[in-house]
């Protein structure tokens, strides 16, 4: 395969795992809210990152599983998709014109040649919309990172300790909290330094932010946001992300018994007042992690907002106990599941004894078509 | 990158100046002093409010002993006339007789404010026709 062909190989692969992934840990969250354990947003949110990782490191696991083979090792165990399509359609296990299976496990082959060689007017179209939406996307991104730059840059520091910096800005409204190279940068608005609740809630909330490592997915996600951003499974599971390490915090922050409920959703409520007089830039600037957003999404739908569902959670918040436990028990059938997934849709290497027993079924099929019309073009009865 | 700094004061950073402004020079313990008691402000937070104030050179500091003396390097008049003009720009589009309009049809202004702003409007005219 050739090195382009090879890449973009691996998008399709990514693209399938990313939708596979969505819906696998998405039932997973639909079981542990049946089974009354929705308060483990903790859990939730390390599954959904876990499962993340197993994405990202999926190229990998197929190659390490085609080494093991080529070595020998489980080299009799076909885990790829197609192939056991085909084997199941051989033993008569669905009915199929043969050259229509034929087109179909074909199918991405051709969409990735047409791709590569820019040939049909579907192909131009993906082509032209991947390359405009990758050009905005990384401009947009870009951009966003120099906004954040800047507002960091212009703001005044306060305190320092260890890599954390924390910042006073005019140009907020909202605090948030954000990552350089080395250093982790807290940024509050300066008015805050006159209301003590709202700088204590706000400060326990970002360096919660902080511990947890949401900064780094933050990252990571707005990174490949101009990539995967034809993917409506990519998106849901970034708001996913969003909301899960909102609550995630929110019951951190809660369980230590520093701040009590109600001083916390106020600080809630009221910072996200302030965020309804929108600043352009700092709605931009990204990748940053936000104490609170207002979410107008919610005007049109009947879902509750975000806010609401936050302050309701903080309000329901209980202690909760083997979190660990259960993230281990869940997460080996996710990982399981998604590493067969990803070997599994993986093209075929070599010709199998089945798909040549398919191909000589779609040469007779052709044969007999041919057959069964006359010389001068007519269909014999 | 160099800081850009701002031309206009937050609320509270308004709030510390007034009170320069009232005392001439002061600690953070005299700026304090002067809020009211109900402020409740730690004394680290005025002590950084007034920092950045330097950071944003509306005022500059000398050590005395133990503790910094912070000086206004901005007259309250010259901060009335830049906020003036920054509220002339942004809400009047840069039009300031519309803003007197604005605040000569305000109904609460009193006889008294009235005869006041034409003693200041007369006297304004007399100097740059004498």
């Amino acid at each position: 395969m050739i090195p382009g062909e090879a890449v973009l190989d691996a998008f399709v692969n990514a693209n399938i795992l990313v939708c596979v992934a969505y819906c696998c840990w998405f039932c997973m969250q639909k079981a542990m809210q049946k089974a009354g354990l929705s308060q483990f947003h903790g859990t939730q949110l390390k599954l959904l990152n876990g499962v993340f990782l197993v994405v990202l490191f999926a190229p990998f696991l197929a190659l390490g599983f085609r080494t093991l083979q080529t070595n020998g090792v489980a080299s009799q165990l076909n885990l790829n998709l197609s192939d056991m399509v085909v084997s199941y359609y051989l033993n008569g296990g669905f009915e199929m014109k043969a050259s229509d299976l034929e087109g179909l496990i074909h199918a991405r082959d051709t969409f990735i040649l047409n791709v590569m060689t820019g040939t049909g007017v579907a192909a131009k179209a993906v082509i032209g919309v991947f390359v405009a939406g990758l050009a905005i996307g990384t401009l947009r991104l870009i951009f966003s990172v120099f906004c954040l730059y800047r507002i960091v840059a212009n703001s005044y520091g306060w305190r320092k300790f260890g890599r954390v910096r924390i910042m006073l800005s005019d140009r907020t409204l909202v605090p948030f909290s954000t990552r350089g190279l080395w250093n982790y940068y807290v940024v509050l608005p300066s008015h805050m330094l006159g209301q003590s609740h709202e700088l204590k809630v706000s400060l326990a909330h970002e360096l919660q932010h902080v511990r947890q490592g949401d900064l780094e997915w933050e990252i990571i996600l707005e990174a490949l946001k101009p990539i995967f951003f034809l993917n409506p499974f990519f998106h849901a599971w970034k708001r996913q992300v969003e909301e899960l390490r909102e609550f995630n915090c929110d019951s951190k922050v809660l369980s230590k018994g520093i701040i009590d409920v109600r001083t916390y959703c106020d600080t809630l409520l009221s910072i996200c007042q302030g965020t309804l007089r929108r600043d352009r830039a700092f709605v931009i600037a990204v990748p940053k992690v936000t104490l609170v957003t207002a979410d107008r999404s919610s005007n049109w739908n009947n879902r509750p907002s975000m806010l609401e569902s936050r302050v309701l959670s903080a309000l329901e918040s209980r202690p909760v106990r083997f979190q660990r436990l259960l993230f281990l028990t869940l997460l080996l059938p996710l990982v399981t599941a998604l590493s067969i997934t990803a070997v599994a849709v993986q093209r075929p290497g070599d010709w199998s004894q089945d798909r040549l027993m398919l191909s000589t079924v779609v040469n007779l099929e052709r044969l007999d078509e041919i057959n069964r019309l006359s010389t001068f073009g007519r269909i014999r009865n | 990158m160099k800081k850009k700094k701002s031309d206009l004061l937050t609320e509270v950073e308004l709030e510390f100046m007034n009170e320069l402004w009232a005392l001439g020079e002061g600690t953070v313990r005299d700026v304090l002093a002067r809020l009211p008691d109900d402020r409740n402000l730690a004394y680290t937070s005025a002590a950084t409010i007034l920092r950045i104030l330097e950071q944003k050179e509306f005022v500059t500091s000398r050590k005395e002993g133990k503790s910094h003396v912070y000086i206004p390097t901005l007259a309250r008049d010259t901060y009335q006339s830049r906020t003036l003009r920054d509220l002339s720009m942004k809400l009047f589009d840069d039009t300031p007789a519309s803003l007197v309009a604005r605040l000569l049809s305000d109904e609460e202004l009193t006889e008294e404010a009235l005869g006041q702003i034409r003693a200041l409007v007369d006297r304004r005219l007399k100097n740059d026709t004498g």
